[in-house]
């Protein structure tokens, strides 16, 4: 709890929240436009069976593609400093004083900023849904309506943990940078992969591909969140939407063993940090 | 015993760092740790906190394995270099910290704390700005702020890193009289600063390191005492004194005048053993009919030792005398 109320309280005084809240805003509003003129133009001659649903879908999975990647520079933004660049202005000194062990220590920051990224993550995933389900009457089964939900807000959270361990290596500065230049190239080297494999497909980039998915797996994640929302679509008769959404079709979706990877992967993560952290030499 | 440690070392890269370091601080001391700039003091305060971790040697901390996170149970840890979390207001660093020692989040917020909460900024002089976010704070209000830190959790041992470094001399002057009541109290204090006279009013011993090596340690008695010089304004003073008072001085003793003025003041200026040769000679000038207005211990001869141990050429591994110089 107290690691909970001192980030809370960190995000609030350094005014990340309200910088954050505008932005989102502001995003949201321009999403919610978008959607409405997409949802509400006229129709020239006769409206295609699930035209609605599948134009969406599209705006579902660009809102939460777009709304994962505000999530994911707010993640870097606010925790890229968090062990290197309290060490470097001299917070540090006081706080490691404490007899508190210092994974105890990193596993509170992780948990504590964690929580308030999970509760944005939230709120940002219902801002963009709910929009679309209202205007374009998209239904929903529950079950994958959570499972959605919960790969929107797991992505952030593996950030967070790459974000943290680099930040016991790097400097703040530099670990901004490779945090950032490591989530576009997943980003890129996912939607790489989708744009060729629409067009046959290439091994080398697949393979390079599951290889930055295994470092940075958030746009996996973003992939298997895309099936999972389709699977989730509570109509019969439904076409093949699979590979109706352009970029966001998911070419290789992955398993639920690369998600339970990805549980082990942060868990690895934590260790990881916790361990160096506690070998840091605080100078 | 408080401290103890055996040969802790911990080198950099660029070769600095502190070589050796055993020293022993028992219950109820103050210690004082000197040297110049680059010396080691604060990378060998550092490893006893478990900041650092030593390349060899060990050493224990109340009880406790350095680097244990139990060792610092009962630690009150003032570092040189630090900055507290400026979003917060002081209140609220304090009730972080007390946190961090293991309080529950509850505890923190109880009135127990807030109480002492308050006794410890009143302690420091924060008194009416604990409420204030540290952004608002001086840089002499933030060394008060960590003052307040350190004593919070009412601690056995208190590490003290430049505890008057950033403050102004009425800052200076409280935190000597902090340094005195927490003598008095019984507290355990190790001392690590630049400003000598801090040392000379407090500190009961010392220790002297210079490029990373313990080169002297001892009390302040043994260490600065013997053979220093005291000053001694007299009244009646007559220039063939000198002489007559000269032949009775005891070995080890010798007597210069100083200033003489016609109307027969003159300040002495005395070089002694020990005080018990001071009342001695008191005893003389009595005898002579002089007049003895004050005496005082000649000002700076901490910084003469200081100065003269820096200079000093020292070669290592010669062994080492408890209470005298390390050569």
């Amino acid at each position: 709890m107290m690691w909970i109320a001192f980030a809370g309280k960190e995000l609030f005084r350094k005014k990340i929240v309200l910088v954050a809240s505008v932005l989102t805003l502001l995003f949201v509003a321009l999403f919610n436009f978008g959607l409405y003129k997409v949802t509400h133009r006229g129709h020239s001659i006769v409206q295609l069976p699930f035209e609605n649903i599948l134009e969406g879908m599209t705006m579902l999975m660009l809102g939460l593609l777009f709304a994962g990647m505000i999530v994911a520079f707010l993640v870097l933004f606010a925790t890229m400093g968090t062990i290197s660049g309290e060490v470097e202005n001299g917070l540090m000194l006081a706080v490691l004083a404490r007899p508190i062990p210092r994974w105890k220590l990193y596993l509170g920051k992780y948990f504590g900023t964690g929580f308030w990224i999970f509760l944005y993550s939230t709120v940002l995933f219902l801002m963009i849904y709910l929009p679309v389900h209202e205007m374009a009457n998209m239904p929903m089964q529950t079950a994958s309506l959570v499972k959605t939900w919960l790969l929107f807000c797991w992505g952030p959270l593996l950030l967070l943990a790459v974000s943290l361990l680099g930040s016991a290596y790097l400097p703040m500065l530099g670990n901004g940078v490779a945090c950032a230049m490591l989530y576009g190239l997943g980003l890129f080297s996912s939607f790489a992969e989708s744009i060729i494999n629409a067009k046959g497909g290439n091994e080398t980039l697949s393979s390079i591909s599951l290889g930055v998915s295994m470092v940075m797996p958030s746009n996996s994640l973003f992939s298997r969140m895309t099936y999972e929302t389709i699977q989730g679509i509570d109509l019969p008769l439904l076409p093949d939407i699979m590979s109706s959404l352009g970029p966001f079709s998911p070419s290789n979706v992955p398993s639920p063993a690369f998600i339970g990877y990805t549980v082990i992967y942060l868990i690895a993560l934590l260790a990881l940090g916790c361990r160096a952290f506690k070998n840091k030499d605080i100078a | 015993m408080m401290l103890q440690t055996r040969g802790l070392t911990k080198t950099y890269a660029s070769g600095t760092g502190c070589m050796d370091i055993s020293l022993e601080i028992k219950e109820g001391q103050v210690f004082g740790l000197l040297g110049p700039n680059g010396a080691g003091k604060s990378t060998f305060v550092k490893m006893v906190i478990g900041l650092l971790t030593p390349d060899a040697g060990n050493g224990m901390l109340l009880g406790k394995p350095i680097g244990h996170p139990d060792s610092r149970r009962k630690l009150g840890y003032l570092p040189e270099l630090f900055r507290f979390q400026e979003w917060l207001t002081g209140e609220e660093v304090l009730r972080y910290h007390a946190g961090l020692s293991g309080l529950k989040l509850s505890e923190t917020r109880s009135s127990r704390m807030a109480s002492r909460i308050k006794e410890v900024l009143r302690v420091t002089g924060l008194n009416d700005r604990g409420a204030d976010r540290v952004r608002n704070y001086s840089k002499g209000m933030q060394q008060r702020l960590g003052i307040a830190c350190a004593l919070l959790m009412d601690p056995e041992l208190i590490i003290l890193d430049e505890p008057s470094s950033a403050l102004d001399p009425v800052g200076r002057y409280e935190v000597r009289q902090l340094l005195e009541r927490l003598r008095d109290e019984g507290k355990t204090v190790f001392l690590n600063t630049h400003l000598l006279e801090d040392v000379e009013a407090v500190c009961d011993e010392v220790a002297f390191l210079h490029l990373g090596k313990l080169r002297a340690v001892g009390s302040m008695r043994e260490l600065l005492h013997a053979g220093t010089s005291w000053d001694i304004t007299v009244g009646g003073w007559q220039p063939e004194l000198a002489e007559s008072v000269g032949r009775s001085l005891l070995p080890g003793m010798s007597l210069a005048a100083g200033i003489q003025e016609p109307d027969g003041s003159a300040v002495l200026r005395i070089t002694a053993q020990n005080r018990e040769q001071i009342g001695y000679l008191n005893r003389l000038l009595m005898e002579e009919g002089i007049t003895l207005y004050e005496v005082k211990p000649v000002q700076g001869r901490l910084e003469e030792w200081f100065l003269s141990m820096s200079s000093a050429a020292a070669p290592s591994g010669a062994g080492s005398v408890e209470g005298g110089l390390r050569a």
